[in-house]
């Protein structure tokens, strides 16, 4: 790049690039003055969101009148009732076996076979898709004591048989279908842990699953068709249930304990975070050849336009080194008067000996921050002597941030001044989705938490009680018999009502680890890695060519660790408690 | 998460949903009564009213006693309804209890609703052709912390 002008001795030609030119008129200048109305908040807006609760039945009354001289004692209690579309089945109507079964992660279901008279014909429309109510009283030997819900559902299938002129009825929650409306409006729950960079972007029917997937527990509907949800911890939680030796039957205890190859005590999870960083480069060009002995000096505005025209730089400061008085010593036999006619008070103004700029230039550099967190299970990895990776969950966020806006766009800008162009606003907006990042990490941390205690939760233990017992999917069962000693969360629930018959049978799952180790749900924000300065200085050099009479500029290129994409690591650890609990089995009695 | 019935005035113990009576075909154990209380304590664990329920456009928020067999077997006049045990021997069979503009949330706010049930059916059977219903009502926050 060469700036600067040639100027020959006593026969002085101002400029390498032309003339002196006379004071002259260059232009008018157009001035308005606007009126500034400053910015002020005209008012504010009250938005008051509101719930919906819908109409519903709050109140289902059963009301029995005894026939003439009867008293409750006398009354057979009914080991169960079906209220199909809101019609009590009564013993006219003869039903036998209704089987209920509720499965944590399942639609609860429920089937029941119903004796129509012979010759009767069949309502279709009172069981076909209508809602299903299977009643026990709470006390099975008295009438008048409360009727408690078994099971809330719709008839799913109803087939005839002519055989034994009944209709099996088999009869569902619709857990799936009612989750699905329950949060489809897409606000997250309390509860719940949901980021669309690391679950996706789920149709809103199904948010309900992307919030299990990260939380430890689980949804269902309770057995009186209210929803229901319970964490899997159920160490800190007070029992439910104990089950004694009069309510279990040894025969029918079952212990089984989880496989080897099911253990999974450590999660990864890879995180990447691309944002960009906003440098601004400077230098400075400090161009200077005195007057003596060549005589040469520069016209200023020349030399102005060449360091304001120097690509992407901007000029944000300039000195003119000041003329200096020629001694004509470039003239031959030196001669003992020397007029320098460019020595005037125009002149002193208009040329000068070089010129020192302060420019500036700006970048918009990529930074990749990757983050690697390792979730595990001390408890477990202290039991098995080994840790078991069961996979990667990943996400990533990108800003995709336009850096030509940084870069060249902003000199467009109506205000730009280069020296003070640089505002917190424009690097926030270059990171605008760093705050979605601790959510992200929320929610993968939560879905590693679900895959380990998952894992860990498969040992299982199975009874029949010879009762109705009114518990919950989700419920904490102690079993305290002479066979085991364990305390588990309720899994599975199945009652089974026919003649003669009301049985519960309880399933429940629980961890045991064989380790004295302890741990708990620890979860910290990695730090952001340090991202280093976003200003840098780089050297520029100018060199005067005596045979063009120029300076011979040489502006340095932007060093590689501003201009390519920097990746930055970022390594942390976490830890999950997998809710073990005490065994004790006894074979024998 | 909505306002709920409980079968006790802490609100510990959740409806279920049926409310079952023996009634003696001579009518001999009329009437009996009944009282459930309906509260918000999900939303507001803290008991702070933080919360409303309100009728969309305004207006009382009726319970009303619904009979899915009219004319046949049990009648909405054999319930009552009224906001304490007193107003029972006063209510109007089969009329809705009003609850107000607005009931607040909370335990300490629970609406006890007592219910009276008169039997005249004299034939033995049983029935579930009689229940209560509530609106479709909005809960609005009150601002209250």
């Amino acid at each position: 790049m060469a700036i600067g002008s040639k100027v020959v001795g006593a026969s002085v030609v101002a400029g390498q690039y032309g003339i002196i030119n006379p004071e002259q008129t260059l232009g008018e200048l157009s001035q308005e003055v606007r009126i500034v109305d400053p910015a002020a908040t005209l008012g504010t807006i009250e938005q008051n969101v509101r719930g919906i609760d819908k109409a519903k039945t709050l109140v289902s009354f059963t009301q029995r009148v005894l026939g003439d001289g009867e008293l409750p004692s006398d009354i057979y209690v009914p080991a169960g009732y079906v209220e199909l579309n809101g019609l009590m089945l009564t013993c006219e109507t003869p039903y036998n076996n209704i089987s209920i079964d509720h499965s944590e992660g399942q639609n609860s279901t429920a089937s029941m076979n119903v004796t129509y008279p012979t010759g009767a014909e069949i309502n279709i429309p009172t069981f076909h898709g209508k809602p299903v109510k299977v009643l026990v009283h709470s006390d099975q030997t008295d009438i008048t004591s409360p009727l408690i819900p078994l099971f809330v559902g719709w008839v799913e299938t109803a087939k005839h048989n002519m055989k034994d002129q009944s209709i099996s009825f088999t009869c569902s929650d619709l857990r799936a279908e009612r989750l699905s409306r329950e949060y489809q409006s897409g606000d997250v729950p309390d509860w719940a842990k949901y980021s669309k960079y690391v679950g996706g972007e789920i149709e809103k029917k199904n948010l309900w699953t992307a919030y299990l997937e990260a939380y430890s527990g689980n949804l269902g509907y309770a057995k009186d068709g209210e929803l229901n949800r319970w964490d899997w911890d159920v160490i800190s939680s007070p029992v439910d249930l104990t089950l004694t030796d009069d309510d279990v039957s040894p025969d029918e205890l079952t212990t089984e304990f989880m496989t080897r190859s099911s253990v999974i005590n450590e999660i990864t999870i890879e995180g990447k975070y691309r944002w960009s960083k906003l440098w601004s480069v400077n230098t400075t060009v400090n161009a200077y050849n005195p007057r003596n002995p060549s005589g040469r000096a520069f016209d200023r505005s020349i030399l102005l336009q060449k360091v304001e025209s120097l690509g992407e730089w901007d000029l944000t400061d300039y000195t003119f080194y000041n003329l200096e008085r020629s001694n004509c010593g470039f003239l031959p036999n030196s001669p003992t008067i020397c007029i320098d006619f460019i020595w005037t008070a125009i002149g002193r103004t208009t040329y000068s000996q070089g010129i020192r700029a302060d420019l500036v230039r700006r970048v918009a550099q990529p930074i990749s921050e990757e983050y690697t967190i390792n979730v595990n299970a001390p408890e477990s990895i202290d039991a098995y002597g080994e840790t078991v990776n069961g996979g990667t969950i990943s996400f990533s966020i990108d800003n995709n941030y336009d850096g030509n806006f940084w870069e060249t766009e902003i000199r467009e800008r109506s205000n730009f001044d280069p020296e003070t162009v640089f505002k917190p606003v424009y690097q926030a907006r270059a990171d605008r989705l760093r705050e979605e990042l601790p959510n992200a990490f929320d929610t993968a941390y939560g879905k590693a938490r679900r895959k380990i205690v998952e894992s860990h939760r498969q040992n299982y233990a199975s009874c029949t009680v010879n009762r109705i017992v009114d518990i919950e999917v989700g419920d904490v069962v102690l079993h305290d018999n002479r066979i085991l000693n364990v305390k588990g969360q309720c899994v599975g629930l199945g009652y089974n009502i026919a003649d003669g018959l009301s049985t519960t049978e309880i399933k429940i799952a629980f961890c045991y680890l064989d380790t004295t180790e302890t741990s708990s749900d620890y979860f910290i924000q990695p730090a952001r890695p340090n991202y280093g300065p976003s200003t840098s200085n780089i050297s520029s050099s100018a060199i005067y060519n005596r045979d063009s009479g120029v300076f011979d500029l040489t502006i340095a290129d932007i060093p590689e660790y501003i201009t390519d994409e920097n990746t930055l690591e970022r390594s942390s650890g976490a830890t999950v408690k997998v809710n073990k609990t005490d065994v004790t089995l006894i074979n024998g009695y | 998460m909505a306002f709920k019935l409980y079968t006790d005035a802490a609100c510990t113990i959740p409806f279920t949903g049926t409310l079952s009576f023996v009634h003696n075909s001579d009518f001999s154990d009329n009437p009996q009564d009944s009282v459930l209380y309906y509260a918000e304590k999900e939303l507001d664990p803290a008991d702070n009213g933080s919360y409303e329920m309100q009728m969309p456009s305004g207006g009382n928020i009726n319970i009303t006693i619904e009979d899915s067999s009219v004319g046949i077997g049990h009648e909405t006049t054999e319930i009552k309804l009224a906001l304490t045990s007193a107003g029972l021997d006063t209510a109007v069979a089969g009329a809705p209890l009003s609850l107000g503009t607005s009931i607040t949330s909370g335990v300490s706010n629970a609406t006890p609703i007592h219910i009276r049930v008169t039997n005249a059916v004299s034939t033995a059977g049983i029935s579930t052709e009689l229940s209560l219903k509530k609106p479709e009502t909005v809960v609005v926050a009150t601002g209250a912390a």
